[in-house]
C-alpha cells in the first residue's frame, strides 16, 4: 500500500542526501539491503546489459553486410539491454546505488546505441540542420547568423553555443563535440529525472521507475539522444524543477539557481521553455489553492519564466510564431481524418500495431491508477501538480489519434510522458509490493517490457530503419548516404552558399546543411513534368530556382514512408504505385539551357540560372 | 563538502586542461575528449562547491548533475554575453571566459570554506573505496562498450566505402579567359584509369575537341581547364565532358555539360 506522508513527518530512514524538504515518502521500497548484497546488484545488470550493446553492435555490423537477420539480432540486443536494468529499477529491495547505476547505464547505453547507428556523421535531418547553425557559430564567431534551413534555430542557440564552445577549445569536430554534448545531456536527463522524482516522492524506487518509463517513451531513446536542441533543454528543464521545489538548504540560493537554469532553458528550446513555464504556473496555482509555503517561490519563478520568455521572443526570436504556425495549422486541419495506426510509419503491420496499442492501453491504465492513488491522498505541491500535468498524455494521445499529421503530437509525447511517468511509477510501485508472488513480479516485468516494446514500435527510428546501412530514397537517416553527402559538399565547395535549390526530401536536408544552400519546398511538379518546356521555365523563374538536385534512385525505389512522397510538399502524396520513370529525371540532361554541373553516378546537380534569368539558348 | 585543497586542485586541473587545450588538443590523440569532459564539468563543479560552501545542500548525484548543468549555463551565458559586447567567439575568448567563471566559483568556495561556511552533505569515505570486484567489473564494462563502439565504427566505415567517381564542371575565369574547369575525383578506393572526351556543340556545330587520359590513385584528383571560344551576343555553346572508366569502355561512366551563352570574350 502506498502511503503518502506529510513531508514534515518523513520516516527516519528517508534519504538525507536528497533535496527533499517538501517530499512525500513512499514506504514500500522494501528497505536497503546489506552492503554485501549491494555489490552483485550494482554490477550484474549492467554487465548483462553491456552484452546487449555488443549484440546490437553485431546486428548493425551485419546490417552493413546485408544480413537479413541483423534486425532480429538488434531487437534481441535491445531486450538484453532493457530487461536487467528495468528489473533493477522497478523491483523493490534494490539499493540506491544499484538504481542510480542502472538509470545512468540505461541512458548511457541509449546514447552509445544512437552513436553506433551513425558513428561518423550526423544523419537525422534535425541533426543536420542544427549542425549548420553550430557551424556558423564556430566559423563566423558570432551568434544569430541566419540558417535558411531551420530559421528558428539561431534564435535558440543553447545547443549550438555549447557545442561550438567544446569544439573550438578542444579542436574536436562538430560531430564529435555535438555527440558528446548530446550524450552528456541524455544521461543527465535520466539521472535528473530520477533525482527529481525521488525528491518529490521520497522514494528511490518511484524515482528509478519513473526514470525508466520516461526513458522508454517513443522519442526518447533515439530522437532525444540526438544532436537536437531538446537534448540540453530537457536536462536544464528537469534541473529547474529540482531547484524550484527545493526546500532544503537556503531558499534564495535554490531560487537563484532555478532562475539561472530557467533562463538557459528559454534560450535553448522554445517548446521546452513553454512546458517548463507552464508547469511552474500550474504548480503555483496548486500551491496558491493549498496556501502552501512554496507559493511565493513558484509565483516568482512563474513570473520570471513568462517575463523572460516574452522578452526573448520579442527581442530575439521574432520568427517563433511564423515558425510554429504552419505545423500547428497543418495538424489542426488534419483533425477529423482518423489515422489507422497512430504511428504512421509502422501502420499496417499487425504485431507492431498490437504492441503499440497494448503499450498505450497499459500506459493509460497505469497513469490513471497512479492519478487516482495520488488524488486519494494529500500529496505535496509538486506531486499534485505533476499528476495534473500527466493528464496531458490523454490530450496528446487524442490529438495523435485524430490528426493525420502526428509530428507535433509525437514531439509532445516526450513532455506528457515525463509527467505521466511519475503517476505510472506510483501505480507500479503499488502493484508490485515487496514480497509479491513470482507471478505478479513476472506480470509487472512483462507489462513494462510491453510498454517499452510498444513505444519502440511507434517511436524512432521507424521499423524499416531499425538497422543502418541500407539506402532508402527519401527517408530519414537511411536516406543520407555517401553519394548524397558528396554532392552536397561539392555544392558548397564549387558554387558557394545561398542558392535556391530544387531537391527531393533527403537531398534537401543535405543541401541545407552540408551544402549551405536554401532548399525550396513545393517543387515536385518540376520533376513530374515530362519535359522542361516553357511552363517549367516559368515555374523555375517564379520560384527563383538556381540549382536542381536529381537523385537517380527516385527512378528505382518507392518512398518508404507511407505519409510522404518523394519531395517536400509533394503533389502526389500517397499515390505512388511505381518509381518515377527514368525519363522524367533524364529530361534535365537533355533540356536546353540546363548545365549539368556534377555527376557522381547517383546524384546529378543542374544549374538553372540561365533559365531563371531567361537567357536559355 | 569539498575542502580548500580539492577546490584548488580542480581549478588547477581544469585550467591545465583548458588553457593548453587549444594548443595540444588538436594534435594529441584523445586529448580533445579529455578537455571536452573538463569543459562540461569543471566550471559547474567549482560553482557547486561555492554553493555548497554557502549552505546549499546537494547530494553527490545532484553535484554531478548540477556540474554539467551549470557548465552548460556557463557556455550558453558566456556565448550570449561575449556576443553582446562584440567579442568574437573563438577558442581564446571561450577559454578566457571559462577560466574567469571557474576562478570566480573556486575563489568563492575557497573563501567560504576558509571562513567555515555552512555544512553540507559530506562524501562518505566508504564510497570512495572500491573493492577489487567493482574495479574488475567496471573495467569489463568499459572494455565491452569499447569493443562495441569499435565494432560499430568498423561497420560504418565498411558501409561508407561505396565506390564512386565524381565528375564536375564549373565556369571559371582564368587569365582573362573563360574556361570550363573540369574535376575528376577518384573515390573508388583503388587506382583507376580514366578517359575524358570533350565535345563542343552549338547551333550548327558538334565536334570532339579533345580526348585526355589519366590514371588516378585512390582519392586522387584530376583537374583540367577546357578553354571556351569567344561568342557573340545570342550565340551559345555546350561543352560536354564524357568520362570513361578503364581501357576500351564505350559507355560513359559519368557525364557533365556546361552551357555558355554569348557575349563571351
Amino acid at each position: 500500500m502506498v502511503s503518502i506522508l506529510n513531508p514534515r513527518s518523513r520516516p527516519p530512514n528517508a534519504d538525507q542526501g536528497a533535496l527533499s524538504g517538501v517530499s512525500v515518502a513512499f514506504s514500500d521500497d522494501g528497505g536497503t539491503p546489506t552492503r554485501g548484497q549491494q555489490r552483485p546488484l550494482l554490477l550484474v545488470p549492467t554487465l548483462i546489459a553491456t552484452y546487449g550493446v555488443v549484440l546490437i553492435s553485431i546486428g548493425y555490423a551485419d546490417s552493413y553486410a546485408g544480413a537479413r537477420w541483423a534486425t532480429a539480432v538488434v531487437w534481441i540486443g535491445q531486450l538484453v539491454v532493457f530487461l536487467p536494468l528495468a528489473i533493477t529499477m522497478v523491483a523493490p529491495n534494490v539499493p540506491r546505488s544499484a538504481r542510480v547505476v542502472a538509470v545512468g547505464a540505461q541512458a548511457g547505453f541509449q546514447s552509445v546505441i544512437k552513436w553506433m547507428y551513425s558513428p561518423l556523421d550526423f544523419r537525422f535531418p534535425d541533426e543536420l540542420l542544427h549542425w549548420r547553425t553550430a557551424w556558423s557559430v564556430l566559423n563566423d564567431h558570432h551568434l544569430f547568423h541566419a540558417n535558411p534551413a531551420l530559421s528558428i534555430s539561431p534564435s535558440f542557440p543553447g545547443l549550438e553555443e555549447t557545442t561550438a564552445y567544446v569544439a573550438s577549445v578542444t579542436h574536436l569536430s562538430l560531430f564529435a563535440a555535438g555527440s558528446i554534448v548530446a550524450a552528456v545531456s541524455h544521461v543527465g536527463v535520466s539521472l535528473a529525472a530520477y533525482s527529481f522524482v525521488r525528491m518529490i516522492t521520497g522514494s528511490d524506487r518511484v524515482g528509478s521507475t519513473a526514470a525508466l518509463l520516461f526513458a522508454v517513451s517513443p522519442h526518447h531513446p533515439f530522437f532525444n539522444a540526438g544532436f537536437i536542441y531538446e537534448a540540453p533543454a530537457l536536462l536544464l528543464m528537469v534541473l529547474v524543477f529540482v531547484f524550484a521545489f527545493d526546500a532544503h538548504g537556503r531558499r534564495p540560493l535554490a531560487l537563484g539557481l532555478a532562475s539561472l537554469l530557467l533562463a538557459a532553458v528559454i534560450v535553448t528550446h522554445h517548446v521546452t521553455a513553454a512546458v517548463t513555464t507552464s508547469v511552474l504556473v500550474l504548480s503555483f496555482m496548486v500551491a496558491a489553492v493549498r496556501h502552501d509555503p512554496l507559493v511565493r517561490a513558484l509565483g516568482y519563478l512563474s513570473a520570471l519564466g513568462v517575463a523572460l520568455a516574452t522578452a526573448w521572443v520579442a527581442g530575439v526570436a521574432h520568427g517563433l510564431f511564423s515558425y510554429l504556425a504552419p505545423p500547428l495549422q497543418d495538424a489542426l486541419q488534419s483533425i477529423g481524418e482518423l489515422s489507422a495506426g497512430g504511428g504512421g510509419a509502422n501502420s499496417g503491420k499487425s504485431l507492431p500495431l498490437t504492441l503499440s496499442y497494448l503499450a498505450v492501453c497499459l500506459t493509460l491504465f497505469l497513469a490513471t491508477l497512479g492519478f487516482v492513488r495520488v488524488s486519494r491522498t494529500t500529496p505535496t505541491v509538486p506531486v499534485r501538480a505533476f499528476s495534473i500535468a500527466s493528464i496531458s498524455y490523454v490530450g496528446v494521445l487524442g490529438f495523435r489519434a485524430v490528426a493525420t499529421s502526428s509530428e507535433i503530437a509525437g514531439r509532445a509525447l516526450t513532455y506528457s510522458l515525463f509527467f505521466a511517468s511519475i503517476t505510472m511509477a506510483i501505480a507500479l510501485n503499488a502493484l508490485w509490493p515487496p514480497g509479491a508472488r513470482a507471478v505478479r513480479q513476472a506480470g509487472i516485468t512483462a507489462a513494462v517490457t510491453v510498454i517499452a516494446a510498444g513505444f519502440a514500435m511507434i517511436g524512432w527510428p521507424p521499423l524499416w530503419e531499425t538497422t543502418p546501412g541500407r539506402y532508402h530514397i527519401d527517408a530519414f537517416e537511411s536516406g543520407i548516404d555517401r553519394a548524397g553527402i558528396l554532392g552536397a559538399q561539392w555544392m558548397r565547395r564549387a558554387v558557394g552558399p545561398g542558392h535556391r535549390v530544387a531537391c527531393d526530401f533527403s537531398a534537401c536536408w543535405l543541401v541545407a546543411s552540408y551544402g549551405f544552400q536554401a532548399p525550396v519546398p513545393g517543387v515536385s511538379r518540376l520533376y513530374y513534368a515530362t519535359t522542361v518546356g516553357p511552363p517549367e521555365h516559368r515555374f523555375i523563374q517564379t520560384k527563383a530556382l538556381s540549382m536542381a538536385v536529381v537523385d537517380a534512385a527516385i527512378s528505382e525505389q518507392l518512398p518508404r514512408e507511407p505519409s510522404a512522397g518523394y519531395f517536400l510538399d509533394d503533389q502526389y502524396l500517397h499515390s505512388h504505385r511505381s518509381p518515377l520513370p527514368f525519363a522524367r529525371l533524364d529530361k534535365f540532361a537533355r533540356a536546353r539551357g540546363m548545365t549539368r554541373l556534377y555527376d557522381n553516378g547517383r546524384i546529378a546537380i543542374y544549374d538553372l540560372r540561365l533559365i531563371q534569368h531567361a537567357l536559355s539558348p | 563538502m569539498p575542502s580548500r585543497r580539492s577546490v584548488a586542485f580542480v581549478l588547477a586541473a581544469g585550467a591545465g586542461a583548458i588553457v593548453p587545450g587549444g594548443a595540444v588538443a588538436g594534435r594529441v590523440p584523445g586529448a580533445g575528449y579529455l578537455v571536452a569532459s573538463a569543459l562540461l564539468v569543471v566550471p559547474g563543479y567549482l560553482w557547486c562547491a561555492a554553493l555548497r560552501s554557502c549552505g546549499l545542500r546537494l547530494s553527490n548525484l545532484d553535484v554531478a548533475l548540477l556540474s554539467v548543468g551549470l557548465s552548460m549555463v556557463c557556455a550558453i551565458g558566456g556565448g550570449l554575453l561575449l556576443n553582446l559586447i562584440g567579442i568574437a567567439l573563438t577558442a581564446s575568448s571561450w577559454s578566457a571566459w571559462t577560466l574567469l567563471v571557474s576562478t570566480a566559483g573556486a575563489g568563492l568556495a575557497y573563501l567560504r570554506l576558509g571562513s567555515g561556511g555552512a555544512g553540507g552533505t559530506s562524501t562518505r569515505r566508504g564510497d570512495v573505496k572500491r573493492s577489487l570486484v567493482e574495479i574488475v567489473g567496471w573495467t569489463l564494462v568499459v572494455v565491452l562498450v569499447g569493443a562495441a563502439a569499435v565494432n560499430a565504427r568498423q561497420a560504418a566505415v565498411v558501409g561508407r566505402r561505396t565506390p564512386t567517381t565524381e565528375l564536375s564542371i564549373v565556369l571559371k575565369h582564368t587569365h582573362g579567359r573563360r574556361a570550363g574547369d573540369v574535376e575528376v575525383r577518384n573515390l573508388e578506393a583503388k587506382p583507376m584509369r580514366y578517359r575524358a572526351v570533350v565535345t563542343l556543340s552549338g547551333a550548327q556545330i558538334s565536334r570532339v575537341v579533345r580526348t585526355r587520359e589519366r590514371s588516378l590513385t585512390a582519392q586522387g584528383t584530376w583537374r583540367f581547364a577546357e578553354p571556351l571560344p569567344p561568342l557573340g551576343a545570342g550565340d551559345w555553346r555546350v561543352v560536354h565532358v564524357a568520362l570513361f572508366r578503364g581501357a576500351g569502355a564505350t559507355t560513359p561512366y559519368r557525364s557533365v555539360h556546361l552551357v555558355v551563352v554569348g557575349p563571351l570574350t
